[in-house]
């Protein structure tokens, strides 16, 4: 069996507001998210600084762009076949090049891992770039 | 792949700390995923699709996933952004599973080359096709046609024409090609400031600047033990080796035990109060973890201290209070 | 009454005062302090504090001021009519403090008790009144928990002030009736004309006092919420009547504060220093990936 994403679904993707919570939620559908939680979005005194409560709780958020060259995307899979020797597809249902990630009551910062996640695809390209490698060893030999 | 299984087999791949989140429902049927535009992007609507695919890690020898694009010239690594304390909000929806999944193109050379070596085995010149042919990873014939397989020569001695060319495994390039890579890394690092030894941990605080004392050496470790990611131990040690480094620190061998063991994490835990490690929170929280918590009932406390952040002082006025009576 | 600073904002704080009279600036005054709404699970709590020149405490005598909680609303409403007409003597000032704010305050991680918010709020107010010129000398103020500990905190703070902290001081003292029934009034009107910048179709208006004991709000509560959020802001979500309802009806939220204990006890993950000794080493990520909590996708 085999997995496939498929690709016409992402031209038809819609563009989503996507936010990633400071807590866990156990449930998976509906939410009245402009509702309840955009209206208690705050902007703060630094312009980038948002602030909202969720539950009764105080969340910081920040806005965060999803890594140059790269997009958002939300896959679903509307019926997992039966069978498992069945090819299985997945759907992209939105697509985002930002989110707001929210904490708990702490403010946002670089020192975050999400924001430290963001910078992986620019550090992976250093390492699987597959570069002429007798170029780097050169620049590398003429440094030293 | 066996799909009716799949959260057995989850849980049974995946550490404990997983095991133990509820996000790992075995029903899931939503990711939150970021992939190359160029990838994904439907560029010409006869393109075949992205295919997902299983192939045996270089690093683990176990199974783990990929991703090939449409042409099939670019493998991706997946790798997933998980806390525990996450959940997204997507639309006027709410996703319990907090991930985030990556997809970033992977050298294909770093899949390859286990096969190289265990072909290698035979002394023989092969072709890729053959080197490339394992019966529990059927789709890692897919490699062969990555872009990226066109620089085997880095890593493999060839011979033939250019029809057909066969490879042998050659140790000292292979170290060479990957000595360039943690060369490349090391920099990037730099570039970014990502901070690389134990004991900066407050540094973390201050990377705007140049506040990072971390050494040449130190980026180079921390750069060679990431590449250890995608090799096997085994290579692992000869790439410390021909770098010339060793893969722990010598000044702060006092505070590692093992050379996987990040430099960093010892610090941490000393000041986590014995506290497990993945209780990520508390981790970029930085050193405000320890408050205590707070209790979900209207219970009446002791005092805390004066605090009054929150409150908003408006200079609000009731114009004249002769004329403005009219509270009803 | 103009609750527009409020209403306009209804998730944070507001302060509503009264000018300073000049008589107050120029002659000791006394000042009583008093709260609205501590017990309900919805809407604002609401401080006031009230003054006047101790020379006046005839004249506002003569206002007719009870214990706020003995008179009709009618009457409250009356009554304060009367201290806004009395501005040649008495000042007022009101702290809404949003039912947001308790929520999130008492639920903090640090955490920040309704007693801390009551009094911080009180001093607060003092400390305003003082600052806008008025020249307080005598403070009487309705106990907030232990009258003895709560007085001492107050001495402290405002040394030369003479400072009386006793319960049913706004039977006792007219001046903290005064607070009283400015704190009722406001918060009933609050209470009354709550915006839900939720959405008005998002929760029925019957909801009663907000007393968790009022029949009216605990049907409201019943049929009010929401599986995901809980309730709009308007509820007090450091209740327990609404932790315990949210416990048994909403779906379950986790916070990273919670269940320290049951972390203790073991769900660390092979990343843990206390590894199990059987983990497979190759399974271990380099740190740069545990601290970005980046792990290798197995499965979908």
């Amino acid at each position: 069996m085999s997995l496939f994403l498929n690709k016409k679904s992402v031209a038809d993707s819609s563009p989503a507001d996507v936010h990633l919570l400071g807590c866990n939620v156990e449930h998976t559908g509906d939410a009245k998210v402009s509702e309840f939680f955009k209206t208690a979005i705050r902007k703060k005194k630094n312009e980038n600084d948002l602030s909202a409560t969720f539950r009764g709780r105080t969340l910081c958020g920040q806005v965060l762009n999803v890594p140059t060259g790269y997009t958002g995307l939300v896959l679903k899979e509307n019926q997992r076949p039966f069978m498992e020797e069945e090819d299985r597809t997945l759907q992209a249902t939105h697509q985002f090049d930002k989110f707001t990630y929210w904490n708990l009551e702490m403010t946002p910062s670089v020192n975050d891992a999400v924001v430290k996640a963001m910078m992986w695809p620019e550090i992976a390209e250093a390492i699987h770039a597959a570069g002429d490698t007798n170029d780097s060893q050169e620049s590398v030999k003429s440094q030293r | 792949m066996r799909l009716r299984d799949r959260g057995t087999t989850t849980s049974r791949n995946e550490d404990s700390s997983q095991k133990m989140t509820k996000h790992n429902k075995k029903d899931q049927s939503q990711w939150v995923f970021v992939a190359p535009k160029n990838v994904v992007s439907d560029s010409n609507s006869e393109e075949q699709d992205v295919a997902f695919v299983k192939l045996k890690h270089p690093k683990t020898e176990k199974s783990a996933m990929f991703m090939f694009s449409s042409d099939g010239s670019t493998v991706l690594e997946l790798l997933s952004f998980k806390e525990k304390h996450r959940s997204w909000f997507i639309d006027e929806s709410v996703q319990e599973d907090g991930s985030l999944m990556m997809a970033t193109p992977i050298d294909p050379l770093f899949l390859i080359l286990p096969y190289l070596v265990k072909a290698e085995k035979s002394g023989k010149y092969i072709t890729l096709d053959q080197i490339l042919d394992d019966a529990d990873y059927p789709q890692c014939h897919r490699l062969a046609r990555c872009s990226g397989a066109s620089h085997l020569h880095c890593i493999s001695s060839v011979r033939g024409a250019s029809d057909v060319q066969a490879y042998r495994y050659d140790s000292d390039k292979a170290l060479d090609w990957l000595k360039a890579k943690v060369e490349r890394l090391a920099e990037k690092l730099e570039e970014k400031n990502v901070h690389v030894i134990s004991g900066a941990h407050s540094a973390t605080f201050v990377r705007s600047s140049k506040g990072n004392d971390a050494t040449k050496e130190d980026y180079l470790r921390y750069a060679a033990g990431m590449l250890s990611d995608y090799i096997t131990s085994d290579h692992s040690k000869q790439l410390f080796s021909h770098l010339g480094i060793k893969a722990v620190a010598e000044k702060k061998a006092a505070e590692t035990d093992t050379a996987s063991e990040p430099p960093s994490k010892k610090a941490r835990l000393s000041t986590a109060n014995g506290e497990p490690e993945e209780d990520y929170s508390k981790n970029f929280n930085g050193n405000s973890t320890e408050k205590p918590k707070p209790k979900l009932t209207a219970a009446q406390r002791a005092l805390s201290k004066v605090d009054k952040t929150g409150m908003k002082s408006i200079a609000s006025f009731f114009g004249k209070p002769k004329k403005s009576n009219s509270t009803k | 009454m103009d609750l527009s600073d409020f209403t306009k904002d209804n998730s944070e704080n507001a302060i509503l005062k009264s000018i300073v009279p000049q008589i107050c600036k120029d002659e000791p005054c006394c000042l009583g302090i008093d709260e609205a709404g501590r017990g309900p699970v919805l809407g604002p709590m609401v401080y006031g504090v009230s003054f006047c020149p101790l020379s006046c405490k005839e004249k506002l005598e003569q206002l007719g001021f009870a214990d706020s909680k003995t008179l009709s609303e009618e009457q409250r409403d009356e009554l304060f009519s009367k201290i806004k007409d009395a501005n040649d003597f008495l000042g007022f000032e009101v702290e809404i403090l949003s039912p947001n704010y308790i929520s999130k305050t008492m639920l903090r991680r640090t955490k920040y008790s309704l007693n801390a918010i009551s009094m911080d709020s009180a001093i607060g107010l003092l400390r305003l009144a003082i600052e806008q010129g008025a020249n307080i000398k005598e403070v009487y103020v309705d106990t907030v928990g232990d009258a003895s500990k709560y007085q001492e905190k107050l001495q402290g703070l405002f040394p030369r002030l003479e400072i009386t902290v006793t319960p049913k001081a706004d039977a006792k003292f007219p001046i903290v009736s005064a607070a009283s029934i400015c704190a009722k009034v406001v918060r009933d009107q609050v209470l009354k004309s709550w915006i839900f910048f939720e959405g008005d179709d998002i929760v029925t208006r019957d909801y009663g006092s907000g007393y968790p004991s009022d029949p009216a709000t605990k049907h409201w509560l019943a049929d009010n919420m929401d599986k995901v959020f809980g309730y709009p802001q308007f509820v007090r979500f450091s209740w327990s009547t609404t932790s315990t309802l949210l416990e048994n009806k909403a779906y379950h939220v986790h916070w990273d504060d919670e269940d320290e204990d049951e972390s203790a006890k073991g769900t660390a993950s092979l990343f843990s220093f206390f590894a199990p000794k059987n983990a497979d080493p190759r399974d271990k990520q380099h740190s740069f990936f545990e601290e970005r909590h980046l792990k290798r996708v197995e499965s979908f």
